[in-house]
């Protein structure tokens, strides 16, 4: 008891966040039963019946497997070329030495994050069409055959990739400069006494600075690796790349949403929800064991 | 001041990248600039790259000269103000009292908070609990249930775990309660991380729409990026019953000038330049040397 | 310190901010200077909140609202719309406390069953059988009414947007056709007359390929729109579909329906669709097709037609789109050169296929709330607004005749704008502009095959302008077009299959109509086409939602 009160402070400061999330998450997560029950729109929740895991049975449609395999695809590959890029892309800029062109490279390099969706398709669009575009006219210059960039299946994956790093790289560049510059400069001054180069010093300093961030970045980023932006997908999406670019979001969207079955929706929040927990458990663990940071 | 070779290359080679980097990223953004300020019609017939061919304002008339989004606006603004200086200082102060490692319960605390990132009940179960709560169609809707972020919580601990235990103890031997330490200690030597959270929390209410397309209907109570969605989604019927009321839709629709391109880009940059103006305020906080002579004495 | 300064800076500003944002607030929210005070339903009988089933910009102050509060019929509607997914928005309602007063909806199974189970809505029989009270009401006609009736007997909703004559009905637009060029044509050296035949159209398409356009690049020959949001009733390969003599169109019903030789062929089914798609198939690797229809969206499509990129269109034309030739006084852009020929004659094709099937019956549905305390009102106002007159969509659109328009010569004659600020605020593409004079509620009324406005519009600034009526005409006679039958409105049953999978139907369909179009040789069309067929089965089943319609169709005729 005693230590209860001796921390009392640090308890009145936790407090607020304890009460909110009780209130808008806690409570609303009762709201998961509607995985189990048979809901429909217009009655309540209380009342519409338990059908078990009768909302569970798109497990057994065969087209969810190759939708979930074009989601997991889609993310995993834009995890392993955006999770480095803006770290990369931060020691690059932290390594420039002209202050101006430093300070323009970060105010320039977030814009694309606040450009919708909806407008970045239609110029990527613009961009690689067969009718005049800019890239299958420089492909032409070069002497190759115009590529049917947005018809193709093949291409759909590394356009989302690609498209999705430019978009967000600069801005996940942020905490990671923000990371950098805490760390203390006199370790700098040490090294350079000692004799170590610029490329030692990211090595030794820069990079170890950092890694509590990275390491936290990671761990968080790892709920987000389930679902696929459909903000970025659903406008890249046409009948000829439908097999590939159908992803969670616009199934359960389709089959369950726009119906109105949202037990299946939330079933399959629900599926992703565990999936979720016991990755970010193993990727703490996983990271507390390489460098003894975790997530607390 | 003298530069190795090896430097100088290294230099070189990233100043290059990183001017590829920028340029591909200003390039669309002029493209769209351009756009917006280009009679519709000429805009469509291609070849508009740079700079406008024909100069209008006419997109910028439109999407702004209206009530509806001047009201937007201050909505927008002000819950950005709000909800940014309210978050902040809810998440910052938990922060703060969770990296206290002796904290009984911690554990148990953080996994509390570990869970709401990773489970939720859905749109429904959330809706139904604000409407209790009396909170749709009320300003604060867009405020109180944002209030905490736990992802910025966990990256604010992760922070403050990096500052010197030796300071906070000498200062609780000093007689400083940990009040006084949060906002005399603490918060001075995180300026960098709370700019860039503080920027994320800001952006983040500046770009939501969502909450603005459900959780209220009051036309005046609507954040610029609602309407603004509306609008970018302006030329897409979705599925009509029955060919009737479909084609009756497309042809009073046709009936008017349609709104083109030129709009939906004209529509991007009034709802991303304000905040893009926030950024340059903010570098002077992502400055080196905060922890400078902190440790020392 | 400083970072007390900055921080008490920050609060003052977030102060300021907040009493900026109260102070709005407690005007009651909505901008009503003129209010009857910022609360509706003041018992009165007078006003009503009805809420608008699909995202819309409000202005409660329009000068048609005003109108009608302040003199007919002295109702004061206040109108509230989803900024979001209708569905989902209705949803959230149904799920605390409901709508207040009125709602209305597009006509959808989803729609009507939500707001049956929610128990939140009242029964309207009575009211449509008041002719001394509620005259609008009453003349709605019996069929529509009688189909609306549970096994209890009770009418949940009023019917809007109907046509007054299910005898004649007004066969609305129709806009699914084939448009050519006429300027590509004469460079080409061949007549209208000759694309009466599949294999003229080919002649053209062929030469179509080594013509240019203005600015020099080769023509595409031809295109139509694949837009990754139509649906089965609604897509531009209809027009070519119906070359073959695939029924494509319905009336509200699941999926269009042939009655051949006493059989019901379910779309996929007909042996004519395969053909259509074969003959599609064969112009793309002929490169007679523009190689992006699969991908552009409605965007590119338009730009592409605009610039005088492409020689044939298929498809409906308000696609392509109509303002591309109603914006025209003379043949300064490629747009002009448009005509609508008929569907070209297939070899061993009889008659051309369906695409629209003329359904008189309601598109609209009015719900009102059982707790509502403005019943009065609500029936009042439309009772208004279902007065079988011609015009009267016209009058709940625009106000009456004299107001902000009126007639050229005579009533159900030709009509134009008077008013011309109204006129300004009204077509200038804006929706917050268009919001401030009208909030175009035409559906909460009824049409009438004796006139409609849009095909008597009097104003004619551009010569360009009535094409569109003249396309519609002509389309109406091209043989796509009938009145509809029991077959084509068999509709999805509660909880059933064709609720379940119709989506994963409309996947399957968008999937492989690419994969068919795109296919490089016949072995490849052939082993699309069974994939096609096994998905059918295997991702929609397809055979078990053919059984539910029969049983469906059987318990729909049955029953009458």
């Amino acid at each position: 008891m005693g230590r209860l009160y001796k921390y009392r402070w640090q308890y009145l400061m936790i407090l607020p966040a304890v009460l909110l999330l009780f209130l808008f998450n806690y409570i609303p997560m009762a709201g998961i039963q509607i995985a189990f029950r048979d809901f429909q729109i217009g009655s309540s929740i209380w009342s519409s019946p338990w059908v078990g895991l009768d909302n569970f049975a798109f497990l057994q449609e065969p087209h969810f497997w190759v939708v979930v395999q074009n989601t997991l695809y889609i993310s995993v590959l834009k995890f392993v070329f955006g999770f480095p890029a803006p770290i990369l892309l931060a020691l690059m800029i932290n390594e420039v030495m002209h202050g101006g062109f430093k300070r323009f490279v970060q105010s320039v390099s977030y814009l694309p994050h606040f450009f919708s969706w909806i407008v970045v398709a239609y110029i990527l669009q613009s961009l690689l069409t067969l009718d005049g575009g800019l890239v299958n006219e420089l492909i032409g210059k070069a002497g190759g055959e115009p590529i049917f960039f947005l018809g193709s299946t093949e291409w759909f994956r590394p356009m989302i990739v690609a498209s999705g790093l430019w978009k967000e790289v600069g801005w996940n560049t942020i905490l990671y400069l923000a990371a950098i510059t805490a760390i203390d400069p006199q370790l700098y001054e040490a090294a350079k006494v000692e004799g170590a180069g610029k490329w030692a010093q990211i090595r030794h300093i820069t990079f170890p600075g950092i890694l509590p961030t990275i390491s936290i970045v990671l761990i968080l980023s790892i709920p987000s690796l389930i679902t696929v932006g459909m903000d970025q997908i659903y406008p890249m999406m046409n009948s000829a790349n439908m097999e590939v670019s159908d992803v969670l979001d616009t199934y359960v969207l389709r089959s369950g949403l726009q119906q109105g079955y949202f037990g299946m929706a939330t079933a399959v929040g629900l599926i992703s929800s565990v999936i979720a927990l016991f990755l970010v458990l193993l990727t703490n663990q996983t990271s507390r064991k390489i460098n003894g940071e975790g997530l607390w | 001041m003298k530069l190795t070779l090896g430097e100088k290359a290294g230099q070189t080679a990233i100043v290059a990248l990183l001017s590829l980097l920028c340029l591909s990223v200003l390039y669309p953004f002029l493209y769209m600039l351009a756009i917006s300020l280009n009679e519709g019609a000429d805009a469509a017939r291609g070849g508009v790259y740079l700079w406008p061919r024909s100069f209008t304002l006419i997109n910028y008339e439109i999407v702004l000269g209206n009530e509806v989004i001047r009201n937007s606006y201050w909505i927008t603004i002000a819950r950005t103000v709000v909800g940014t200086v309210c978050g902040m200082l809810v998440t910052l102060v938990a922060a703060f009292g969770l990296s206290y490692r002796g904290l009984p319960f911690r554990k148990g605390i953080l996994g509390y908070i570990l869970i709401t990132m990773l489970f939720s009940g859905g749109l429904v179960p959330i809706y139904i609990q604000l409407h209790n709560l009396g909170l749709t169609n009320h300003f604060l809707v867009y405020i109180i249930p944002r209030m905490f972020s736990a992802w910025n919580m966990f990256v604010m601990l992760k922070f403050l775990q990096g500052i010197p235990e030796a300071l906070v103890e000498s200062a609780e031997l000093d007689g400083a309660g940990p009040v006084r330490i949060l906002f005399r200690i603490i918060v001075p030597l995180s300026k960098p991380m709370l700019a860039a959270l503080g920027l994320f929390t800001a952006v983040g209410h500046w770009n939501d729409w969502f909450a603005g397309a459900f959780y209220v209907t009051d036309q005046s109570l609507i954040p610029v990026q609602t309407y603004l969605q509306q609008l970018l989604n302006a030329s897409d019927l979705s599925a009509v019953m029955g060919s009737n009321t479909n084609q009756e839709a497309l042809a009073r629709g046709s009936q008017q000038n349609i709104t083109l391109m030129s709009i939906k880009m004209a529509v991007v940059m009034v709802s991303a330049l304000p905040i893009l103006c926030v950024y340059p305020f903010l570098q002077k906080y992502f400055v080196k040397g905060v922890l400078i002579g902190s440790v020392k004495g | 310190m400083k970072w007390r300064k900055k921080s008490q800076g920050m609060l003052a500003a977030s102060m300021a901010a907040v009493l900026i944002v109260l102070a709005g607030c407690s005007g009651g929210g909505s901008e009503e200077p003129s209010g009857t005070g910022g609360d509706a339903g003041s018992g009165s009988g007078s006003a009503f909140d009805l809420w608008l089933g699909w995202s819309a910009t409000i202005n409660n102050d329009s000068l048609v609202q005003k109108y009608w509060k302040e003199q007919e019929p002295g109702v004061e509607v206040k109108l509230e719309a989803t900024q979001g997914d209708a569905t989902t928005a209705l949803n959230l309602k149904l799920n605390t406390g409901g709508f207040k007063d009125a709602a209305i909806f597009n006509r959808s199974e989803t729609v009507d069953n939500a707001m049956k189970r929610s128990n939140k809505i009242m029964p309207l029989e009575q009211y449509f059988d008041m002719p001394g009270q509620y005259p609008g009401l009453a003349s709605i006609p019996k069929p529509y009414l009688e189909e609306m009736k549970d096994e209890d007997g009770h009418i949940w909703s009023i019917p809007t947007w109907f046509d007054q004559n299910p005898d004649n009905p007004w066969p609305g637009w129709a806009s699914q056709t084939w448009l050519v060029r006429t300027d590509v044509l004469e460079k080409a050296g061949m007549t209208l007359e000759d694309l009466s035949t599949l294999e003229g159209v080919e002649q053209f398409l062929a030469k179509a390929a080594g013509i240019a356009d203005d600015s020099g690049k080769p023509l595409n020959p031809m295109g139509f729109l694949m837009d990754p949001n139509d649906t089965i009733g609604w897509n531009d390969e209809n027009a070519i579909l119906s070359a073959f003599g695939v029924t494509t169109g319905s009336a509200g019903g699941v999926i269009p329906v042939s009655e051949r030789n006493g059989e019901f062929v379910l779309l996929f089914d007909d042996p004519q669709y395969k053909a259509a798609y074969q003959w599609i198939n064969k112009m793309y690797q002929a490169k007679l097709i523009d190689p992006e229809v699969v991908t552009d969206k409605k965007e590119r499509y338009k730009e592409k037609n605009k610039s005088g990129r492409t020689a044939l269109n298929a498809g409906s034309f308000f696609n392509v789109d109509s303002t591309l030739w109603e914006t025209l006084d003379g043949p300064t852009e490629p747009g002009w050169y448009y005509q609508v020929i008929p569907f070209p004659k297939v070899d061993g094709v009889e008659r051309v296929g369906t695409n629209q099937v003329v359904n008189p019956y309601p598109g609209y549905d009015v719900y009102i709330s059982k707790e509502t305390k403005n019943l009065e009102a609500i029936l009042k106002f439309f009772d208004y607004t279902l007065q079988p007159k011609a015009e009267q969509q016209q009058v709940i659109n625009e106000g009456p005749a004299g107001l902000y328009w009126d007639w050229v010569d005579q009533p159900l004659g030709e009509w134009k704008y008077i008013d011309e600020e109204y006129k300004a605020a009204r077509n200038s593409g804006d929706a917050a502009q268009k919001s401030k004079v009208t909030p175009e509620l035409y559906m909460t009324s009824s049409f009438n095959n004796d006139w409609y406005p849009w095909w008597n519009y009097g104003e004619s600034d551009k010569a360009g302008a009535k094409r569109t009526s003249e396309f519609t005409a002509q389309v109406g006679e091209m043989g796509g077009v009938r009145g509809a039958e029991p077959y084509d409105m068999v509709k999805a049953k509660p909880g059933g299959l064709w609720e379940k999978y119709g989506p994963e139907l409309e996947t399957v369909r968008k999937e492989y109509r690419a994969k068919l179009i795109m296919s490089k040789d016949t072995a490849q069309f052939e082993a699309n086409w069974e994939a096609f067929r096994d998905a059918l089965e295997k991702r929609a089943h397809w055979s078990e939602l053919k059984r539910e319609w029969r049983e469906s169709y059987d318990a729909m005729v049955g029953g009458q």
